[in-house]
Protein backbone atom coordinates (compact mmCIF):
# COMPACT_ATOMS: atom_id res chain seq x y z
CA UNK A 1 0.00 0.00 0.00
CA UNK A 2 1.03 3.41 -0.79
CA UNK A 3 2.36 5.93 1.65
CA UNK A 4 -0.04 8.64 0.58
CA UNK A 5 -2.84 5.94 1.27
CA UNK A 6 -1.96 4.77 4.58
CA UNK A 7 -1.90 8.47 5.36
CA UNK A 8 -5.33 9.57 4.40
CA UNK A 9 -6.72 6.08 5.43
CA UNK A 10 -5.31 6.38 8.93
CA UNK A 11 -6.76 10.23 8.44
CA UNK A 12 -10.26 9.38 7.12
CA UNK A 13 -11.25 6.28 9.94
CA UNK A 14 -9.78 8.77 12.52
CA UNK A 15 -12.14 11.20 11.41
CA UNK A 16 -15.56 8.92 10.89
CA UNK A 17 -14.67 5.87 12.74
CA UNK A 18 -12.62 7.21 15.60
CA UNK A 19 -15.88 9.97 15.66
CA UNK A 20 -18.44 7.30 15.87
CA UNK A 21 -16.82 5.87 18.90
CA UNK A 22 -16.29 8.95 20.36
CA UNK A 23 -19.69 10.02 20.30
CA UNK A 24 -21.21 6.40 21.53
CA UNK A 25 -18.46 6.75 24.42
CA UNK A 26 -20.06 9.67 24.68
CA UNK A 27 -23.39 9.06 24.90
CA UNK A 28 -22.77 5.82 27.07
CA UNK A 29 -21.27 8.19 29.78
CA UNK A 30 -23.99 10.89 29.61
CA UNK A 31 -26.47 7.96 29.78
CA UNK A 32 -24.68 7.13 33.32
CA UNK A 33 -24.55 10.18 34.47
CA UNK A 34 -28.09 10.97 33.84
CA UNK A 35 -29.47 7.50 35.60
CA UNK A 36 -26.81 8.47 38.56
CA UNK A 37 -28.76 12.21 38.54
CA UNK B 1 -55.10 10.41 18.46
CA UNK B 2 -51.36 9.72 17.79
CA UNK B 3 -49.56 5.79 18.82
CA UNK B 4 -48.30 6.70 22.20
CA UNK B 5 -45.11 4.29 22.64
CA UNK B 6 -41.75 5.22 23.45
CA UNK B 7 -38.19 3.62 23.17
CA UNK B 8 -37.17 2.14 26.36
CA UNK B 9 -33.75 3.39 26.10
CA UNK B 10 -31.46 5.80 24.20
CA UNK B 11 -29.77 2.68 22.54
CA UNK B 12 -33.07 1.99 21.00
CA UNK B 13 -33.42 5.05 19.15
CA UNK B 14 -29.77 5.38 18.75
CA UNK B 15 -29.81 1.31 17.15
CA UNK B 16 -33.43 2.64 15.26
CA UNK B 17 -31.71 5.21 13.48
CA UNK B 18 -28.63 3.12 12.44
CA UNK B 19 -30.89 0.59 11.47
CA UNK B 20 -32.62 3.37 9.21
CA UNK B 21 -29.42 4.94 7.83
CA UNK B 22 -27.58 1.61 6.89
CA UNK B 23 -29.59 0.32 4.05
CA UNK B 24 -28.38 -1.18 0.60
CA UNK B 25 -26.92 1.94 -0.26
CA UNK B 26 -23.79 1.60 2.26
CA UNK B 27 -23.41 -2.15 0.38
CA UNK B 28 -24.17 -1.36 -3.62
CA UNK B 29 -23.58 2.18 -4.00
CA UNK B 30 -21.06 3.40 -1.27
CA UNK B 31 -18.14 0.77 -2.44
CA UNK B 32 -18.44 1.41 -5.90
CA UNK B 33 -17.97 5.52 -6.02
CA UNK B 34 -15.25 5.08 -3.24
CA UNK B 35 -13.37 2.67 -5.40
CA UNK B 36 -13.51 4.54 -8.44
CA UNK B 37 -12.71 8.40 -7.21
CA UNK B 38 -10.70 7.44 -3.94
CA UNK B 39 -10.25 9.55 -1.02
CA UNK B 40 -11.11 12.78 -2.85
CA UNK B 41 -14.67 11.49 -2.55
CA UNK B 42 -14.63 10.58 0.80
CA UNK B 43 -13.25 13.70 2.04
CA UNK B 44 -15.84 15.54 0.26
CA UNK B 45 -18.67 12.60 1.61
CA UNK B 46 -17.61 13.84 5.37
CA UNK B 47 -18.02 17.16 4.23
CA UNK B 48 -21.35 16.70 2.93
CA UNK B 49 -22.42 14.83 6.20
CA UNK B 50 -21.64 17.76 7.85
CA UNK B 51 -22.75 20.45 5.76
CA UNK B 52 -26.32 18.42 4.03
CA UNK B 53 -27.64 15.83 5.98
CA UNK B 54 -26.58 16.43 9.92
CA UNK B 55 -28.36 19.90 9.94
CA UNK B 56 -31.38 18.22 8.30
CA UNK B 57 -31.23 15.50 10.31
CA UNK B 58 -31.42 17.69 13.57
CA UNK B 59 -34.36 19.45 12.06
CA UNK B 60 -36.21 16.68 11.63
CA UNK B 61 -35.17 14.67 15.17
CA UNK B 62 -36.43 17.50 16.38
CA UNK B 63 -39.43 18.25 14.88
CA UNK B 64 -40.78 14.40 15.31
CA UNK B 65 -39.50 14.49 18.85
CA UNK B 66 -41.63 18.11 19.88
CA UNK B 67 -44.91 16.90 18.09
CA UNK B 68 -45.03 13.25 18.21
CA UNK B 69 -47.07 12.67 15.06
CA UNK B 70 -46.51 10.87 11.72
CA UNK B 71 -44.23 13.14 9.12
CA UNK B 72 -47.67 15.13 7.88
CA UNK B 73 -48.56 15.82 11.05
CA UNK B 74 -45.54 17.31 12.38
CA UNK B 75 -44.42 18.76 9.93
CA UNK B 76 -48.15 21.32 9.44
CA UNK B 77 -47.05 21.23 13.35
CA UNK B 78 -43.66 22.98 12.27
CA UNK B 79 -44.63 24.77 9.11
CA UNK B 80 -48.57 25.51 9.85
CA UNK B 81 -51.59 24.19 8.45
CA UNK B 82 -51.39 25.78 5.07
CA UNK B 83 -47.96 24.02 4.04
CA UNK B 84 -49.66 20.93 5.23
CA UNK B 85 -49.24 19.68 1.30
CA UNK B 86 -45.31 19.65 2.15
CA UNK B 87 -45.24 16.83 4.92
CA UNK B 88 -47.72 14.99 2.40
CA UNK B 89 -45.27 15.37 -0.30
CA UNK B 90 -42.28 14.13 1.84
CA UNK B 91 -44.31 11.14 3.06
CA UNK B 92 -45.69 10.20 -0.38
CA UNK B 93 -41.88 10.52 -1.44
CA UNK B 94 -40.93 8.19 1.05
CA UNK B 95 -43.25 5.68 0.63
CA UNK B 96 -42.69 5.84 -3.05
CA UNK B 97 -39.34 4.20 -2.12
CA UNK B 98 -40.14 1.79 0.73
CA UNK B 99 -42.93 0.46 -1.97
CA UNK B 100 -40.39 -1.21 -4.14
CA UNK B 101 -37.63 -1.78 -0.96
CA UNK B 102 -39.57 -4.92 0.00
CA UNK B 103 -38.31 -5.71 -3.51
CA UNK B 104 -35.10 -5.35 -2.64
CA UNK B 105 -35.30 -7.03 0.16
CA UNK B 106 -36.53 -9.73 -1.61
CA UNK B 107 -33.90 -10.00 -3.72
CA UNK B 108 -31.33 -9.91 -1.11
CA UNK B 109 -33.11 -13.02 0.35
CA UNK B 110 -33.14 -14.50 -3.43
CA UNK B 111 -29.67 -14.56 -3.50
CA UNK B 112 -29.12 -15.50 -0.13
CA UNK B 113 -30.90 -18.96 -0.93
CA UNK B 114 -28.71 -19.06 -4.30
CA UNK B 115 -25.69 -18.39 -2.51
CA UNK B 116 -26.70 -21.27 0.07
CA UNK B 117 -27.81 -23.68 -3.18
CA UNK B 118 -24.52 -22.85 -4.31
CA UNK B 119 -22.73 -24.13 -1.40
CA UNK B 120 -25.09 -26.98 -0.99
CA UNK B 121 -23.59 -27.82 -4.68
CA UNK B 122 -20.01 -27.30 -4.11
CA UNK B 123 -20.09 -29.36 -1.04
CA UNK B 124 -22.40 -32.27 -2.38
CA UNK B 125 -21.16 -32.52 -6.11
CA UNK B 126 -18.04 -31.17 -5.68
CA UNK B 127 -18.60 -28.49 -8.71
CA UNK B 128 -17.80 -25.00 -8.04
CA UNK B 129 -19.82 -21.94 -9.40
CA UNK B 130 -16.65 -20.98 -11.27
CA UNK B 131 -17.04 -24.07 -13.12
CA UNK B 132 -20.89 -24.00 -13.87
CA UNK B 133 -19.63 -20.17 -15.50
CA UNK B 134 -17.31 -21.46 -17.59
CA UNK B 135 -19.68 -24.24 -18.83
CA UNK B 136 -22.25 -21.38 -19.02
CA UNK B 137 -20.82 -18.04 -18.91
CA UNK B 138 -23.77 -16.01 -19.17
CA UNK B 139 -25.01 -17.80 -16.18
CA UNK B 140 -25.05 -15.17 -13.03
CA UNK B 141 -26.19 -12.69 -15.77
CA UNK B 142 -29.91 -14.88 -16.83
CA UNK B 143 -30.31 -15.58 -13.13
CA UNK B 144 -30.15 -11.71 -12.66
CA UNK B 145 -32.67 -11.27 -15.24
CA UNK B 146 -34.58 -14.37 -13.95
CA UNK B 147 -34.94 -12.76 -10.68
CA UNK B 148 -35.33 -9.30 -11.63
CA UNK B 149 -38.63 -9.48 -14.00
CA UNK B 150 -41.96 -11.39 -13.97
CA UNK B 151 -40.38 -14.04 -10.98
CA UNK B 152 -42.68 -15.34 -8.98
CA UNK B 153 -40.11 -16.18 -6.26
CA UNK B 154 -39.63 -12.70 -6.47
CA UNK B 155 -43.04 -11.42 -5.73
CA UNK B 156 -43.62 -14.20 -2.99
CA UNK B 157 -40.48 -13.17 -1.27
CA UNK B 158 -41.89 -9.43 -1.62
CA UNK B 159 -44.97 -10.18 -0.04
CA UNK B 160 -43.13 -12.13 2.96
CA UNK B 161 -40.59 -9.77 3.61
CA UNK B 162 -43.90 -6.69 4.09
CA UNK B 163 -45.29 -9.47 6.14
CA UNK B 164 -42.35 -10.36 8.25
CA UNK B 165 -41.95 -6.31 8.80
CA UNK B 166 -45.40 -5.89 9.44
CA UNK B 167 -45.34 -8.62 12.44
CA UNK B 168 -42.47 -7.07 13.54
CA UNK B 169 -44.42 -3.50 14.33
CA UNK B 170 -47.68 -4.93 14.70
CA UNK B 171 -45.74 -5.95 18.43
CA UNK B 172 -45.22 -2.37 18.68
CA UNK B 173 -41.70 -0.14 19.37
CA UNK B 174 -40.20 -1.69 21.96
CA UNK B 175 -40.88 -5.34 21.31
CA UNK B 176 -40.69 -5.05 17.35
CA UNK B 177 -38.77 -2.44 16.10
CA UNK B 178 -36.04 -2.01 19.08
CA UNK B 179 -35.58 -6.13 19.84
CA UNK B 180 -35.28 -6.42 15.57
CA UNK B 181 -33.12 -3.75 15.86
CA UNK B 182 -31.03 -5.05 18.86
CA UNK B 183 -30.43 -8.34 16.51
CA UNK B 184 -29.93 -6.80 13.13
CA UNK B 185 -27.28 -4.12 13.77
CA UNK B 186 -24.86 -5.71 15.74
CA UNK B 187 -25.00 -8.92 13.20
CA UNK B 188 -24.85 -6.85 10.25
CA UNK B 189 -21.27 -5.37 11.75
CA UNK B 190 -20.07 -8.03 12.97
CA UNK B 191 -20.59 -9.90 9.61
CA UNK B 192 -19.02 -7.24 7.86
CA UNK B 193 -15.74 -7.06 9.92
CA UNK B 194 -15.50 -10.72 9.17
CA UNK B 195 -15.67 -9.88 5.05
CA UNK B 196 -13.37 -7.07 5.59
CA UNK B 197 -10.74 -9.55 7.57
CA UNK B 198 -10.88 -12.20 4.96
CA UNK B 199 -10.89 -9.97 2.32
CA UNK B 200 -7.89 -8.39 3.24
CA UNK B 201 -5.38 -11.27 3.22
CA UNK B 202 -6.65 -12.34 -0.02
CA UNK B 203 -3.54 -11.35 -2.14
CA UNK B 204 -3.64 -8.15 -3.76
CA UNK B 205 -6.44 -7.30 -1.32
CA UNK B 206 -4.72 -4.09 0.36
CA UNK B 207 -4.91 -2.77 -3.51
CA UNK B 208 -8.32 -2.05 -2.72
CA UNK B 209 -7.40 0.00 -0.20
CA UNK B 210 -5.26 2.16 -1.74
CA UNK B 211 -7.45 2.86 -4.54
CA UNK B 212 -10.49 3.64 -1.82
CA UNK B 213 -8.09 6.44 0.62
CA UNK B 214 -5.61 7.60 -1.65
CA UNK B 215 -6.42 11.70 -2.39
CA UNK B 216 -5.54 13.08 -5.41
CA UNK B 217 -6.21 16.64 -5.00
CA UNK B 218 -6.27 17.47 -8.47
CA UNK B 219 -9.73 15.16 -8.69
CA UNK B 220 -11.11 18.20 -6.13
CA UNK B 221 -12.38 20.24 -9.69
CA UNK B 222 -14.36 17.27 -10.78
CA UNK B 223 -17.80 18.75 -10.52
CA UNK B 224 -18.92 14.53 -10.51
CA UNK B 225 -17.08 13.67 -7.61
CA UNK B 226 -18.73 16.51 -5.31
CA UNK B 227 -22.48 15.70 -6.65
CA UNK B 228 -21.74 11.67 -6.27
CA UNK B 229 -20.33 12.95 -2.58
CA UNK B 230 -23.24 15.06 -1.96
CA UNK B 231 -26.16 12.68 -3.13
CA UNK B 232 -24.55 9.51 -1.07
CA UNK B 233 -24.48 11.55 1.99
CA UNK B 234 -28.16 12.68 1.35
CA UNK B 235 -29.45 9.33 0.38
CA UNK B 236 -27.26 7.31 2.95
CA UNK B 237 -28.20 8.65 5.70
CA UNK B 238 -31.88 9.21 5.40
CA UNK B 239 -31.68 13.20 5.27
CA UNK B 240 -34.78 14.52 4.48
CA UNK B 241 -36.66 11.11 4.12
CA UNK B 242 -39.08 11.85 7.06
CA UNK B 243 -37.79 8.65 8.50
CA UNK B 244 -35.84 9.76 11.84
CA UNK B 245 -38.60 11.91 12.13
CA UNK B 246 -40.94 9.02 12.72
CA UNK B 247 -38.17 7.17 14.98
CA UNK B 248 -37.96 10.26 17.19
CA UNK B 249 -41.84 10.48 17.28
CA UNK B 250 -40.95 7.65 19.76
CA UNK B 251 -38.29 9.49 21.74
CA UNK B 252 -38.69 9.69 25.61
CA UNK B 253 -39.70 13.23 27.08
CA UNK B 254 -35.83 14.31 27.42
CA UNK B 255 -34.48 12.75 24.67
CA UNK B 256 -30.98 14.62 23.58
CA UNK B 257 -31.51 15.38 19.86
CA UNK B 258 -27.99 16.63 18.97
CA UNK B 259 -25.87 13.87 20.50
CA UNK B 260 -28.15 11.17 18.77
CA UNK B 261 -27.87 12.44 15.45
CA UNK B 262 -24.44 12.75 15.17
CA UNK B 263 -23.97 8.87 16.56
CA UNK B 264 -26.53 8.12 13.89
CA UNK B 265 -24.77 9.80 10.90
CA UNK B 266 -21.30 8.68 12.02
CA UNK B 267 -22.45 5.23 12.46
CA UNK B 268 -23.86 5.16 8.98
CA UNK B 269 -20.49 6.87 7.65
CA UNK B 270 -18.26 4.05 9.86
CA UNK B 271 -20.63 1.49 8.21
CA UNK B 272 -19.93 2.31 4.83
CA UNK B 273 -16.33 2.26 5.46
CA UNK B 274 -16.12 -0.78 6.34
CA UNK B 275 -18.61 -2.02 3.51
CA UNK B 276 -15.85 -0.38 1.14
CA UNK B 277 -13.22 -2.59 3.53
CA UNK B 278 -15.43 -5.41 2.73
CA UNK B 279 -15.53 -5.13 -1.17
CA UNK B 280 -13.30 -3.33 -2.44
CA UNK B 281 -10.41 -5.38 -1.42
CA UNK B 282 -12.04 -8.39 -3.31
CA UNK B 283 -13.08 -6.96 -6.42
CA UNK B 284 -9.55 -5.42 -6.72
CA UNK B 285 -7.92 -9.40 -5.79
CA UNK B 286 -10.24 -10.94 -7.98
CA UNK B 287 -10.57 -8.87 -10.95
CA UNK B 288 -8.11 -9.92 -13.58
CA UNK B 289 -6.55 -6.68 -13.45
CA UNK B 290 -7.18 -3.30 -12.00
CA UNK B 291 -8.81 -2.10 -15.09
CA UNK B 292 -11.42 -4.62 -15.13
CA UNK B 293 -11.81 -3.86 -11.36
CA UNK B 294 -12.61 -0.48 -12.03
CA UNK B 295 -14.95 -1.68 -14.93
CA UNK B 296 -16.98 -3.60 -12.58
CA UNK B 297 -17.38 -0.64 -10.42
CA UNK B 298 -18.64 1.23 -13.22
CA UNK B 299 -20.94 -1.23 -13.63
CA UNK B 300 -23.66 -0.53 -11.85
CA UNK B 301 -25.49 -0.94 -8.19
CA UNK B 302 -27.56 -4.03 -9.47
CA UNK B 303 -24.98 -5.23 -11.24
CA UNK B 304 -21.92 -5.32 -9.35
CA UNK B 305 -23.99 -6.72 -6.15
CA UNK B 306 -26.14 -9.38 -7.97
CA UNK B 307 -23.59 -10.22 -11.35
CA UNK B 308 -19.97 -9.42 -10.36
CA UNK B 309 -19.80 -10.44 -6.30
CA UNK B 310 -20.82 -13.75 -6.71
CA UNK B 311 -18.32 -14.13 -9.46
CA UNK B 312 -15.69 -12.67 -7.92
CA UNK B 313 -16.39 -15.11 -4.42
CA UNK B 314 -17.02 -17.96 -6.66
CA UNK B 315 -13.04 -17.75 -7.65
CA UNK B 316 -11.60 -18.78 -4.25
CA UNK B 317 -11.42 -21.80 -1.62
CA UNK B 318 -14.17 -20.86 0.95
CA UNK B 319 -16.03 -17.98 -1.27
CA UNK B 320 -19.31 -19.48 -1.25
CA UNK B 321 -18.95 -19.37 2.66
CA UNK B 322 -18.26 -15.68 2.22
CA UNK B 323 -21.12 -14.98 -0.56
CA UNK B 324 -23.41 -16.62 1.86
CA UNK B 325 -22.10 -14.25 5.04
CA UNK B 326 -22.44 -11.34 2.16
CA UNK B 327 -25.65 -11.99 1.37
CA UNK B 328 -27.00 -12.21 4.92
CA UNK B 329 -25.68 -8.66 5.74
CA UNK B 330 -27.17 -7.58 2.76
CA UNK B 331 -30.43 -8.85 3.59
CA UNK B 332 -29.91 -7.68 6.95
CA UNK B 333 -29.18 -3.84 5.82
CA UNK B 334 -32.12 -3.92 3.43
CA UNK B 335 -34.45 -5.20 6.25
CA UNK B 336 -33.59 -3.03 9.14
CA UNK B 337 -34.02 0.49 6.84
CA UNK B 338 -37.56 -1.30 5.69
CA UNK B 339 -38.96 -1.31 8.77
CA UNK B 340 -38.60 2.38 9.55
CA UNK B 341 -40.22 2.67 6.13
CA UNK B 342 -42.91 0.47 7.27
CA UNK B 343 -43.42 2.61 10.39
CA UNK B 344 -43.83 5.49 8.96
CA UNK B 345 -47.05 4.79 7.23
CA UNK B 346 -48.02 2.90 10.26
CA UNK B 347 -47.52 5.92 12.53
CA UNK B 348 -49.33 8.20 9.47
CA UNK B 349 -52.31 5.69 9.51
CA UNK B 350 -52.23 5.56 13.10
CA UNK B 351 -52.45 9.80 13.49
CA UNK B 352 -56.15 9.20 11.80
CA UNK B 353 -57.10 7.52 14.85
CA UNK B 354 -56.97 3.68 14.34
CA UNK B 355 -54.60 1.75 16.83
CA UNK B 356 -51.48 0.22 16.09
CA UNK B 357 -52.69 -3.47 15.28
CA UNK B 358 -55.16 -1.77 12.67
CA UNK B 359 -52.77 0.21 11.50
CA UNK B 360 -50.15 -1.89 10.88
CA UNK B 361 -52.66 -4.52 8.68
CA UNK B 362 -53.69 -1.59 6.37
CA UNK B 363 -49.94 -0.46 6.26
CA UNK B 364 -49.12 -4.30 5.10
CA UNK B 365 -51.78 -4.23 2.67
CA UNK B 366 -50.59 -1.35 0.85
CA UNK B 367 -47.07 -2.11 0.75
CA UNK B 368 -47.93 -5.55 -0.78
CA UNK B 369 -50.26 -3.68 -3.47
CA UNK B 370 -48.12 -0.98 -4.45
CA UNK B 371 -44.76 -2.79 -4.42
CA UNK B 372 -46.29 -5.23 -6.76
CA UNK B 373 -45.33 -3.20 -9.81
CA UNK B 374 -41.62 -3.19 -8.79
CA UNK B 375 -41.45 -6.85 -7.95
CA UNK B 376 -43.10 -7.72 -11.36
CA UNK B 377 -40.94 -5.21 -13.48
CA UNK B 378 -37.78 -3.99 -13.44
CA UNK B 379 -38.10 -0.90 -15.47
CA UNK B 380 -41.12 -0.35 -12.96
CA UNK B 381 -38.28 -0.46 -10.05
CA UNK B 382 -35.85 1.64 -11.85
CA UNK B 383 -38.39 4.46 -12.67
CA UNK B 384 -39.60 4.49 -8.87
CA UNK B 385 -36.10 4.51 -7.81
CA UNK B 386 -34.96 7.49 -10.06
CA UNK B 387 -38.11 9.70 -9.22
CA UNK B 388 -38.10 9.18 -6.03
CA UNK B 389 -35.04 9.24 -4.98
CA UNK B 390 -34.17 12.54 -6.64
CA UNK B 391 -37.74 13.95 -4.90
CA UNK B 392 -36.03 13.41 -1.45
CA UNK B 393 -33.80 16.07 -2.31
CA UNK B 394 -37.49 18.46 -2.60
CA UNK B 395 -38.01 16.81 0.99
CA UNK B 396 -34.91 17.60 2.55
CA UNK B 397 -35.69 21.29 1.13
CA UNK B 398 -39.31 21.53 2.55
CA UNK B 399 -37.46 20.65 5.80
CA UNK B 400 -34.85 23.34 5.17
CA UNK B 401 -37.76 25.50 3.93
CA UNK B 402 -39.88 24.98 7.68
CA UNK B 403 -36.94 25.54 10.01
CA UNK B 404 -36.42 28.34 7.93
CA UNK B 405 -39.95 29.48 7.93
CA UNK B 406 -39.78 29.14 11.48
CA UNK B 407 -36.66 31.03 12.36
CA UNK B 408 -33.83 29.09 12.36
CA UNK B 409 -32.50 30.41 15.78
CA UNK B 410 -35.81 30.32 17.54
CA UNK B 411 -36.11 26.80 15.68
CA UNK B 412 -32.62 25.90 17.52
CA UNK B 413 -33.07 26.92 20.39
CA UNK B 414 -36.63 26.04 20.84
CA UNK B 415 -36.59 22.43 18.94
CA UNK B 416 -33.00 21.53 18.90
CA UNK B 417 -31.59 22.64 21.78
CA UNK B 418 -33.92 21.53 24.56
CA UNK B 419 -32.42 17.96 26.43
CA UNK B 420 -29.34 18.33 24.34
CA UNK B 421 -26.26 17.41 26.36
CA UNK B 422 -23.92 19.47 23.55
CA UNK B 423 -25.26 22.20 21.47
CA UNK B 424 -24.24 23.00 18.18
CA UNK B 425 -23.40 26.33 17.19
CA UNK B 426 -26.31 28.88 15.90
CA UNK B 427 -23.85 30.30 12.85
CA UNK B 428 -23.08 26.49 11.66
CA UNK B 429 -26.77 25.84 12.06
CA UNK B 430 -28.13 28.88 9.82
CA UNK B 431 -25.22 29.05 7.85
CA UNK B 432 -25.85 25.55 6.75
CA UNK B 433 -29.03 25.47 5.78
CA UNK B 434 -28.86 28.24 3.95
CA UNK B 435 -26.24 26.82 1.69
CA UNK B 436 -28.37 23.67 1.44
CA UNK B 437 -30.78 25.51 -0.58
CA UNK B 438 -28.26 26.22 -3.28
CA UNK B 439 -27.29 22.48 -3.03
CA UNK B 440 -30.36 20.96 -3.16
CA UNK B 441 -31.41 22.97 -6.51
CA UNK B 442 -28.14 22.15 -8.02
CA UNK B 443 -28.40 18.64 -7.49
CA UNK B 444 -32.07 18.26 -8.83
CA UNK B 445 -30.69 20.17 -11.93
CA UNK B 446 -27.30 18.12 -12.03
CA UNK B 447 -29.13 14.78 -11.91
CA UNK B 448 -32.34 15.94 -14.66
CA UNK B 449 -29.93 17.00 -17.03
CA UNK B 450 -27.84 13.55 -17.19
CA UNK B 451 -29.19 12.63 -20.19
CA UNK B 452 -30.15 9.34 -19.02
CA UNK B 453 -32.99 9.36 -21.37
CA UNK B 454 -32.89 9.73 -24.82
CA UNK B 455 -35.52 11.59 -24.90
CA UNK B 456 -35.63 13.33 -21.25
CA UNK B 457 -38.93 15.52 -22.01
CA UNK B 458 -40.77 14.56 -25.30
CA UNK B 459 -40.57 11.18 -27.50
CA UNK B 460 -39.84 10.90 -31.06
CA UNK B 461 -43.57 11.46 -31.92
CA UNK B 462 -43.47 15.14 -30.01
CA UNK B 463 -45.39 13.20 -27.35
CA UNK B 464 -44.42 13.88 -23.49
CA UNK B 465 -42.45 11.33 -22.73
CA UNK B 466 -44.18 10.02 -19.33
CA UNK B 467 -43.88 6.34 -19.69
CA UNK B 468 -39.61 6.37 -20.34
CA UNK B 469 -37.76 4.72 -17.15
CA UNK B 470 -35.27 7.73 -16.46
CA UNK B 471 -37.03 10.80 -18.32
CA UNK B 472 -37.56 13.95 -16.39
CA UNK B 473 -41.38 13.99 -17.88
CA UNK B 474 -42.11 11.25 -16.01
CA UNK B 475 -39.97 12.73 -12.65
CA UNK B 476 -42.06 15.76 -13.30
CA UNK B 477 -45.76 14.16 -13.59
CA UNK B 478 -45.39 11.95 -10.54
CA UNK B 479 -43.84 14.68 -8.31
CA UNK B 480 -46.61 17.27 -9.74
CA UNK B 481 -49.67 14.58 -8.94
CA UNK B 482 -48.61 14.60 -5.92
CA UNK B 483 -48.00 18.28 -5.20
CA UNK B 484 -51.58 19.07 -6.88
CA UNK B 485 -53.38 16.00 -4.55
CA UNK B 486 -51.33 17.76 -1.58
CA UNK B 487 -52.08 21.31 -2.40
CA UNK B 488 -55.82 20.39 -3.51
CA UNK B 489 -56.75 18.05 -0.59
CA UNK B 490 -54.68 20.46 1.88
CA UNK B 491 -57.42 20.98 4.26
CA UNK B 492 -58.77 17.66 4.69
CA UNK B 493 -55.32 15.73 5.15
CA UNK B 494 -54.31 18.56 7.72
CA UNK B 495 -57.68 17.83 9.55
CA UNK B 496 -57.06 14.01 8.88
CA UNK B 497 -53.81 13.40 10.07
CA UNK B 498 -53.51 16.07 13.00
CA UNK B 499 -55.99 14.37 15.29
Amino acid sequence: MSVSGLISMIFICSVVVGGFIYLLLLAIKKEKDNHSN
Amino acid sequence: MALKEEFSSRWGIILASLGMAVGAGNLWRFPRLAGQYGGTFLILWIFFLIIWSIPILLAEFSIGKKFRKGVIGSFAGVAGARLTWMGFFIALCTLGITFYYSVVTSWSLQYLGFSIQNLYIETTQDLTLTERLIANPELLKNHWDDVANANIFTIILHIIAVIAGITLLYKGIQQGLEKANKILIPSLFIMLIIISIVALNMENGVKGLDYMFTIKPELFGNARIWIEALSQSAWSTGAGWGLIMTISSYSREKEDVTLNTFVGSFGNNTASILAGIAILPSVFALAESEEAAISFLQSGNQSLTFTVIPQLFAEFTGGAVLAVIFFTAFFMAAFSSFLPMLELLIKIIGDTGLNRHKASVRAGVFCVLFGFPSAYSLNFFNNQDWVWGIGLIISGLFIVFAALKYGVKSFKKEFIDTDSDFKISSNYFVTCLSINIVLGIILIYWWMSQGYSQYPWFNEAGNWNVFDVYSNASILTQWLIVIIIGITLNRWIYKTFTR
